[in-house]
């Protein structure tokens, strides 16, 4: 920040910027034959009338019983130990991808504001590590009858960055569209990036000032100008 | 005679309407009676007499217009000499009657177009238009004759006006042009000045010429809408830069003022300056443009290095992205880089000593970011260079080697810091990048001593710092030495062999080591793209290293080295699978997994062995996928299958100790290889190799050694029919869905097999894999086999259904049954045989039983549509060279024809029925599920009604279904939605609200894309649900599923913003 003026701000290519791991190749992931097997029975079941398969969800369908259909005698036992352990094998992993929770991180929150852009350049807030993925903490995410909260440190580019508030209520303000109302939303510079670093934290987690500045129909389209680029 | 010139000179003077037929007519009239020699011109003009000195101008200037239209329609030999001079006397003294100059020029014009059109009457014309013809007193219309005036002398003259009339030419140019401002004169302006500008001498009047081109630069000019002058500014700029490159002469005035302009702050002005200069350097002599270089490259330079420049890979990435930038202002940077593209293809000859001091001269302005890893234009400076480098093999000797050695010397230092490796390893491949684009693309001849390898060491040395003696925690600084490995593969000519071995083994070594997930994915792509082109490399090193870290059972650990991270054998079996990119290395990967499984089978005693065993089934299936048919499997069938099966079909239903043993799964990956190989050899072997299949499965002989199929006969004899060997009928079913139906022989009646297949079905206690290879080969052979003779065949099947599925029977005998019925009607279907029709109906009819059995009928008609493995098709290439399908009888349109036919009468059953209408729904539902968006787009109208009735049900098969129709509809017939937008978005808000995941998610989904669609109509249908929407989607952003959530943001993001732009 030894810079004095921000015509040149340092840019990272969207290459650069932090993503969610999912190794779309599936490399490491020991279970690539598991899953086809899983996919294996799956396909098979649906084109078999002999089944209890996956439409056991029709609760209208009730008054007519699938597992009736189920053959007890379909496999003999020698047989049916071979195949139960197969289908032991994918029951768990099914079950498991269906219900698994997902909670809200670090890296979600980092997804909805660092494609914000900025007020003053064609770039967004990710791009100028205005918001780092480090400087975001969630607390209490999974449990939905207690109060969580996201705390999201922001570094302006520059000490005397006169938009810091605007950049602050515009992440405030995605963040309040996109997050359960159970969640506290707290946003404040990092420490030592910015020269009226109170002033600008009191201005945005004040609730009165934040209101406010959000029934100026001029500065909310600036921010809906901000908010729109990409998601 | 004359009564009747008079007559149409009359009718042409006082005809109101000037372009009714009448004036015309007469037009044509007189020019028949001179053409005709019954009048002479000479009457004719008598005749007009009066008319043409005339005090009015009306009637003047109609009458010379009369004289002008006939000679402009005149046969143009008619005219002698002697009436052309006397004409152009005439009207050349009238040029300054300024009330019928543009009836005077249009005369001149068709005069000069005459054939005998004396030259000597050249310089007259000339001199009278510069002196009396003034375009300032006239509308555009009459100076775009001028214009056309001089074109035509140009045209039909050239070579006496170059050589006589130099200066006339050029000051009646001048003359005509002066002050002109309509776009189209314009355009013949730039034309003519182009062409004088080329052809002429205009040493004396450059000023002149000069000043009527630049007085225009900028163009700003913009068409209008309806465009009246059909030109655009485009053009004009273009015209205008032609002119402008066109001499050069122009060269001293044009320079100057175009850098000057240059610093305009509109970047479309810039983007003109900077693309004039470009064609001014590409076709002004060498000699002009080497004396205004030094202020063009002193301007220029900063274009480049005072900005950002974009991140790409190489210069070719860099040009395009700047060239298709959306910002002008981006585009300029390429236009730059062009110009210095042009300048450095000037210096041709190594002689020209001047643009060697040039071109030395703007190394030098460089030199000191070149040498400076840690400067900040450092990347600019050597783009500017490689470009000026790639541009001119000439150049490209005398910068290259001036460039590496100052970029390099950072190099010799013991302690070169990282950061300072990493920007080397940024840029050295910038510079590489000009060896790439003269010696690959435009593929000129590499000698030996070409100025670029005497830098190979320092290179190699660079490369092996970074992968070898780097730590793993630098991962860029990895990524991009391996990116330079990749892009020195990539060079024609610049690698020796065993360079080139050298490297790939440390990439190997770096895949093998380095477990950041980055470097190693980037070191795997490395890999694979020089195995596509150097697989030898990669079969001597890579190969056996890899397959070395597969252990050979699934409890021990294969022995590695110290240093190797420790890779799991699936981890290693996917980088094999990647790395299989070509058919040598396939070839060597296929039969080193074979030894790996014949040892993994030995050990009979672990139950963890049938994982290993069937992962490396799964990978042999998988890498053998990546064959095509052009890289012929024939060998596998000598030397591959027969090994392969000995191997695994005694493992898989023979031999009872070994961990394969009934396993069904394993027996689906053996059929899939044997259906890779199957179907990508020559089909002259299918007979052969069916017939032998058959022998093997069927009929249970297999003492005999003559069978193809086997290395080693089997123990004992296996037979599909027998429930002891039921298993290895999936392996069966592999070979039957792969054959070329068209030219393979069922060894038995069809039928027969048929109906020996339906009994093992109702008698043995098959596992769900095995029925359904059972009842696939069923379908197959109806398919692939089933000819006319098997007519009656069928139609008893038929018939005989109905007494199969009475209530009497047991459900699951029901069920078998109707199983193997839909089986046979998809055999059908799929090659559009006439019966499938009447099999269909008869599936239509016991829907309407109700019950039991319709609710099984239902789910036959997701067996009709949904893909099923054995009909996987596998083109090969057939006459005229066009990709055809052999293996199986598949019609393209099949699905198309069966929904036609099918959904109309559904829709219409499932209004009319009261009690059933679920089954009606879930069979509507399931055909919808597998179709195509295309098929259903006819039926749309018919089926909104269904949908709307689905959305209520709870089944989320029903559900989804009826959104994905809605999906559709919302998008082609919006008019349909919109009528019933008050249900939809209640009902859509009420999904979306529905607790659960799983499947749950996927209609949740489905849902918000439904609203993000229908946001997109217009403003007052939707604006009544806005803050519904917003209120109700919030319990959205709370979902289990992430995607739930994301799209939930989008959605009301969306919805935020909905009628906000217009306020």
């Amino acid at each position: 920040m030894t810079e004095p003026l921000n015509a040149n701000p340092t840019v990272l290519d969207f290459s650069e910027l932090p993503k969610r791991d999912n190794d779309s190749r599936g490399l490491n992931d020991k279970n690539l034959e598991s899953r086809e097997e899983t996919l294996i029975y799956n396909r098979l079941k649906s084109l078999s009338l002999l089944k209890a398969d996956s439409y056991d969800d029709e609760n209208d369908l009730e008054d007519f019983n699938i597992e009736d259909l189920r053959l007890p005698d379909l496999t003999d036992d020698s047989d049916s130990q071979k195949s139960a352990k197969a289908l032991v094998k994918c029951e768990p992993t099914t079950t498991e991808n269906k219900g698994k929770l997902e909670p809200i991180d670090s890296q979600e929150i980092y997804d909805l504001v660092s494609s914000i852009s900025d007020p003053e350049h064609p770039l967004t807030l990710g791009q100028l590590a205005v918001v780092n993925l480090d400087d975001i903490k969630v607390t209490n995410p999974t449990a939905r009858d207690q109060i969580g909260e996201v705390l999201v440190h922001i570094t302006p580019t520059i000490t005397h960055c006169s938009l810091a508030t605007l950049i602050g209520l515009g992440i405030r303000v995605r963040l309040e569209r996109c997050l359960p109302k159970r969640f506290r939303i707290v946003i404040l510079l990092k420490q030592g990036t910015h020269q009226s670093e109170n002033q600008v934290n009191k201005q945005l987690n004040d609730k009165e000032r934040v209101s406010a500045a959000c029934e100026n129909p001029q500065l909310l389209r600036v921010i809906s100008h901000m908010l729109s680029t990409c998601k | 005679m004359s009564l009747e010139t008079r007559t149409y000179v009359n009718q042409f003077m006082v005809a109101v309407d000037q372009t009714s037929d009448r004036p015309k007519e007469a037009v044509t009239e007189l020019i028949l009676m001179i053409e005709a020699n019954k009048l002479s011109l000479l009457d004719f003009i008598k005749n007009m007499g009066d008319f043409l000195t005339e005090e009015s101008e009306n009637v003047r200037s109609r009458s010379l217009l009369l004289l002008s239209s006939v000679l402009s329609q005149i046969d143009k030999n008619q005219l002698m000499v002697q009436d052309i001079k006397v004409l152009l006397a005439f009207y050349t003294s009238k040029l300054d009657d300024v009330k019928c100059t543009k009836e005077i020029l249009l005369g001149i014009d068709a005069l000069i177009k005459m054939v005998r059109f004396p030259s000597d009457e050249l310089d007259n014309l000339l001199v009278q238009i510069t002196n009396k013809y003034h375009p300032t007193d006239q509308l555009a219309s009459t100076r775009c004759v001028a214009f056309d005036i001089l074109r035509d002398l140009l045209s039909k003259f050239e070579d006496h006006l170059v050589a006589c009339l130099n200066d006339q030419f050029i000051d009646a140019f001048v003359n005509i042009t002066t002050n002109e401002k309509d776009p189209k004169n314009l355009m013949s302006s730039f034309q003519l000045n182009k062409s004088i500008s080329m052809k002429f001498d205009i040493g004396a009047k450059e000023e002149d010429m000069f000043d009527c081109i630049f007085c225009y630069f900028p163009i700003s000019f913009k068409a209008p809408d309806n465009n009246p002058y059909e030109i655009t500014g485009d053009q004009l700029k273009k015209a205008l830069r032609d002119c402008m490159s066109s001499n050069s002469v122009y060269a001293k005035e044009a320079f100057p003022n175009l850098v000057e302009k240059m610093a305009s702050t509109s970047p479309s002005v810039k983007m003109d300056v900077l693309m004039t200069i470009k064609q001014c350097i590409e076709n002004y002599t060498a000699s002009t443009v080497e004396e205004y270089w030094i202020s063009l490259w002193n301007s220029l330079k900063f274009e480049i290095l005072h900005r950002e420049l974009a991140s790409a890979d190489n210069i070719h990435d860099m040009f395009k992205y700047y060239e298709n930038a959306e910002s002008e202002d981006e585009r300029t940077v390429a236009v730059t880089l062009q110009i210095f593209e042009s300048f450095s293809r000037k210096f041709v000859d190594t002689g020209m000593n001047s643009y060697r001091d040039y071109l030395i001269l703007v190394f030098d302005s460089l030199k000191e970011y070149l040498s400076d890893p840690e400067s900040t234009k450092l990347k600019q400076a050597t783009v500017i260079i490689s470009v000026m480098c790639g541009a001119n093999l000439n150049t490209y000797n005398l910068l290259v080697p001036k460039t590496m050695e100052a970029f390099l010397a950072p190099l010799k230092k013991d302690d070169i810091s990282i950061k300072d490796q990493r920007a080397l390893l940024r840029n050295v491949p910038f510079m590489l990048d000009s060896y790439h684009q003269l010696f690959n693309e435009r593929g000129l001849a590499i000698q030996p001593t070409n100025c670029m390898f005497r830098f190979k060491d320092d290179i190699h040395t660079l490369l092996s710092r970074a992968l070898l003696s780097t730590s793993t925690l630098e991962v860029t600084l990895r990524c991009l030495a391996i990116k330079l490995v990749l892009k020195l593969f990539k060079l024609k000519g610049f690698l020796e062999p065993e360079e080139c071995q050298l490297i790939a083994q440390s990439l190997t070594d770096v895949l093998l080591e380095d477990d950041n997930p980055q470097t190693f994915s980037q070191a795997l792509d490395a890999l694979t793209s020089i195995a596509r082109d150097y697989p030898m490399i990669i079969l001597e090193y890579t190969i056996p290293k890899l397959v070395i870290l597969l252990p050979d059972s699934a409890r021990e650990s294969a022995s590695h080295s110290l240093n190797t991270v420790d890779m799991s054998k699936e981890k290693v079996l996917d980088v094999l699978f990647i790395i299989s990119d070509n058919r040598l290395i396939i070839n060597s990967v296929v039969i080193r997994l074979l030894n790996k499984l014949e040892a993994v089978l030995k050990r009979k005693d672990d139950i963890a062995e049938e994982y290993y065993a069937k992962l490396l089934l799964f990978s042999l299936s998988k890498i053998l996928e990546k064959l095509t048919y052009a890289d012929s499997t024939n060998e596998y069938l000598k030397k591959f299958i027969p090994r392969f099966l000995s191997l695994v079909l005694p493992a898989l239903v023979i031999d009872q100790e070994s961990c394969l043993y009934k396993d069904s799964i394993a027996a689906e990956y053996i059929g899939r290889i044997l259906k890779e190989v199957v179907a990508k050899c020559d089909g002259s072997f299918h007979q052969q190799l069916f017939n032998d299949a058959f022998k093997l499965f069927v009929e249970g002989k297999c003492t005999d050694n003559d069978n193809s199929l086997l290395h080693t006969p089997l123990s004992e004899c296996i037979n599909i029919e027998d429930s002891r060997y039921a298993t290895s009928f999936i392996v069966f079913t592999g070979i039957c869905s792969t054959v070329d139906y068209r030219t393979v022989i069922f060894p038995v009646d069809p039928g027969d097999f048929v109906d020996s297949s339906i009994e093992i079905l109702h008698r043995e206690k098959l596992n769900l894999v095995e029925r359904q290879a059972v009842l696939q080969t069923i379908s197959l052979v109806v398919n692939k086999w089933f000819k006319k003779e098997q007519k009656e065949y069928l139609q008893k099947k038929s018939e005989k259904l109905e007494a199969e599925t009475e209530g009497s029977s047991s459900t699951a005998s029901i069920a078998t049954a109707l199983e193997v019925y839909a089986w046979l009607t998809k055999g059908l279907l799929l090659k559009n045989d006439e019966m499938s029709e009447e099999f269909v109906q008869h599936l239509i009819r016991l829907l309407e039983n109700g019950g039991t059995v319709s609710h099984l009928v239902s789910r036959c008609f997701e067996i009709l549509v949904a893909d099923a493995d054995g009909f996987t098709m596998y083109k090969r290439p057939g006459a005229f060279g066009k990709l055809v399908v052999l293996n199986v009888n598949v019609r393209t349109f099949y699905k198309q024809k069966f929904v036609d036919s099918t959904l109309p009468v559904l829709i219409e059953k499932f209004r009319d029925s009261g009690s059933n209408r679920k089954e009606y729904l879930l069979t509507i539902s399931l055909i919808i599920k597998y179709a195509e968006k295309q098929v259903i787009m006819p039926h749309l109208k018919e089926i909104m009604p269904v949908v709307m009735t689905a959305l209520t049900q709870k089944s989320s098969l029903i559900i989804s279904s009826a959104l994905s129709i809605l999906e559709i509809a919302i998008e082609e017939a919006g008019e349909l939605v919109r009528e019933h937008l008050s249900e939809i978005i209640p009902r859509l808000l009420q999904i979306i609200k529905q607790q659960g995941s799983g499947k749950g998610a996927e209609v949740k989904i489905k849902a918000f894309e439904c609203l993000m669609g229908v946001s997109k109509y217009e403003i007052h249908l939707l604006q009544p649900f806005k803050k519904e929407i917003i209120k109700e989607s919030l319990v959205g952003l709370d979902d289990d599923k992430r995607s739930v959530r994301k799209l939930a943001c989008n959605c009301r993001q969306v919805y935020y913003e909905l009628g906000e732009s217009e306020e």
